[in-house]
């Protein structure tokens, strides 16, 4: 797994690729928490390159989402592959995220309060 | 075919070489990639369940994975010389639970269970066994959801 961060528009997109899973899970929340950290409030999360992802995985996306929501942050997963989605829509995170289909629309989602 | 067999320490950094030997296999089977995705998913789940669960820290123990390679019926079997467990005692995860509610375990039996068409749990010559069947659904057929519940 590996994460590459960018800024547009001031708003932080990290696209991250490989496989999100039990060795990757704690790279993955140490990445995103450091970024919070830092004073990011606004995050997409664009999944594109990611093939696979497991309950580690799960568990990485729920304890880096709900700090920051708490935090008053928002964040966006866009572009998930349908093995991904798939496992989003089974454990019901399809509903419970902010999950759209193109880098513009999650822009811009991210910013609706 | 007949089955093949592969032994491996149960540690979570065995990981990708369990998934590697089930992606030979899937490939020469001529299995459905994406129902090879499922079960490397499955497999995930039962693997690091048993690095984290089956033996007493410091004592870790083997895993052994044994598969009957078939496009029609793929059989993965997880076998472990740890503690006798039973999945079905596991409470479900609530789904409609809140961001704030949601809690971080419970998720990976479930999706085990949903991954593959047959799973069942059971004790062998004092070992615990788990096995993850695949069936390539046929037309009439597509899929059947509700055979996966264990």
């Amino acid at each position: 797994m590996e994460i590459e961060i960018t800024l547009q528009d001031g708003i932080h997109v990290l696209k991250v690729s490989g496989q999100l899973d039990a060795l990757s899970g704690a790279d993955y929340e140490q990445g995103v928490n450091r970024l919070v950290a830092e004073g990011a409030r606004r995050l997409v999360l664009d999944f594109g390159p990611l093939v696979y992802i497991s309950s580690a995985g799960l568990r990485a996306l729920l304890n880096t989402s709900k700090p920051l929501m708490a935090q008053g942050g928002a964040l966006v997963y866009v572009n998930l592959q349908p093995s991904v989605r798939e496992v989003f829509e089974m454990t019901g995170l399809l509903s419970l995220f902010k999950v759209c289909d193109s880098l513009p629309e999650a822009i811009t989602l991210v910013q609706t309060p | 075919m007949n089955a093949v067999t592969r032994r491996l320490p149960a540690t979570v950094d065995q990981l990708p070489e369990a998934q590697a030997f089930l992606k030979s296999w899937v490939e020469q089977a001529g299995l459905d990639p994406r129902l090879g995705g499922r079960l490397a998913l499955a497999l995930e789940e039962v693997f690091v369940n048993v690095c984290h669960y089956a033996y007493p820290p410091g004592q870790p123990g083997e895993i052994e994975l044994r598969i009957a390679p078939s496009a029609e019926r793929f059989v993965l079997d997880v076998l472990d010389d740890g503690q006798p467990f039973d999945p079905a005692n596991l409470p479900e995860p609530d789904l409609a639970a809140t961001l704030e509610q949601r809690t971080v375990g419970g998720l990976g039996w479930f999706l085990v269970r949903q991954m593959v068409t047959e799973l069942s749990c059971r004790r062998e010559q004092g070992r615990n066994l788990v096995s993850l069947i695949m069936c390539q659904p046929t037309d009439e057929d597509e899929r059947a959801p509700d055979a996966a519940r264990g």
